[in-house]
């Protein structure tokens, strides 16, 4: 298969990197996440990476090595890494095998990762109203 | 391994209405294109959208052991061979099937996962490759045995490795050591001419 299809996306947010790993990674996709995300902190000055595995159904030894190699080079960099999104069944696993994550900060959820990276959230209730003038009137009249 | 559709439709009738059960094993079919290991995993994932993540469990060993009584034999051995990098991804997915196929909670799925792409890692990136073998614990424990064989160099340090004293750049030790700490048994036999590891995961 392609390697491009399954190129992790890299998205840039607020000057933080956000990069949301999703389903099973090949070494190869790894490498190329890696080399990627690197370049990204290089070319943007990013203040902080946060690591989402959310969408992850499992993680060996293998992946947690690539990820604290990851933590470890961006913070040479001067960028601080959270990983965010860990479910109960993997922590556990984790947690039984031994694995250790002293070079990254981890947090819950996607929210608390960009907070802990000075990133702070204003919500404003949006009138539905305006929403739908906005969008529909050009497609229905 | 065939499964017809009468069996199948009865036991899943156990756990949903008549309709959604059709309508279930119908998507699987579609969907697992004759793989009896997919079809059971498809049909765990059109149950947990009706009944929830445990009750699908539930559903799941019922509808194996109605398989198994009506073709006369047990889930038999899943065997593979294991030669690049690939196949380890394989090796896992294949794992994670087989427990959902035996209705094994989520933290079974992640144990006997990380054993295997563990196992077979080792074995791709150390010994030229090698088989794996998971079958069921023989009695009527509930619990899996998997074998891993290969006919690499042998692991020099593995004592260092099994006392935590030693912790490699690319991540060896941890396999080794991760997989020990995750089995409920765990044996290793390693020689210059191969290495042979057994283990045994309950569920």
């Amino acid at each position: 298969m392609n390697s491009h299809e399954h190129r992790i996306p890299v998205i840039q947010l607020w000057q933080r990197i956000v990069v949301p790993l999703q389903g099973d990674i090949t070494d190869e996709t790894a490498a190329v996440l890696v080399d990627d995300v690197l370049r990204t902190i290089r070319d943007t000055s990013a203040a902080g990476l946060v690591i989402d595995v959310t969408g992850m159904w499992t993680m060996d030894s293998h992946l947690c090595h690539v990820i604290a190699n990851l933590a470890a080079a961006a913070k040479l960099m001067g960028t601080p890494t959270v990983i965010c999104g860990m479910s109960a069944p993997i922590a556990m696993t984790l947690q039984t095998m031994g694995a250790d994550f002293r070079l990254a900060q981890t947090a819950l959820t996607l929210e608390d990762a960009l907070e802990r990276l000075g990133v702070t959230a204003s919500v404003v209730e949006i009138d539905p109203e305006d929403l739908t003038s906005t969008n529909t009137t050009a497609d229905f009249s | 391994m065939e499964l017809d559709d009468r069996t199948l439709l009865a036991a899943l009738g156990r756990h949903v209405s008549p309709v959604r059960a059709q309508s279930v094993l119908a998507r699987a079919r579609r969907e697992s294109a004759g793989q009896t290991r997919v079809l059971m995993s498809r049909i765990a994932d059109g149950l947990r959208t009706y009944i929830g993540e445990a009750a699908t469990r539930t559903a799941i060993a019922d509808l194996t052991k109605a398989v198994n009584t009506s073709t006369g034999k047990p889930a038999g051995p899943l065997e593979l061979e294991l030669r690049g990098e690939p196949d380890i991804a394989r090796a896992r997915l294949a794992a994670r099937d087989l427990c959902q196929s035996l209705g094994t909670s989520a933290l079974v799925v992640q144990k006997l996962a990380t054993i295997v792409s563990e196992l077979a890692r080792n074995m791709v990136s150390y010994a030229h490759g090698g088989t794996l073998v998971i079958r069921p614990c023989p009695g009527d424990r509930r619990c899996l045995h998997i074998t891993a064989d290969d006919q690499g160099p042998g692991i020099s340090n593995i004592d260092e490795i099994l006392a935590g004293r030693y912790r490699s750049r690319s991540g060896l030790g941890l396999g080794i050591l991760g997989t020990k700490r995750l089995a409920d048994r765990f044996a290793i036999d390693t020689k210059p001419t191969g290495t042979h590891v057994e283990v045994e995961v309950s569920y």
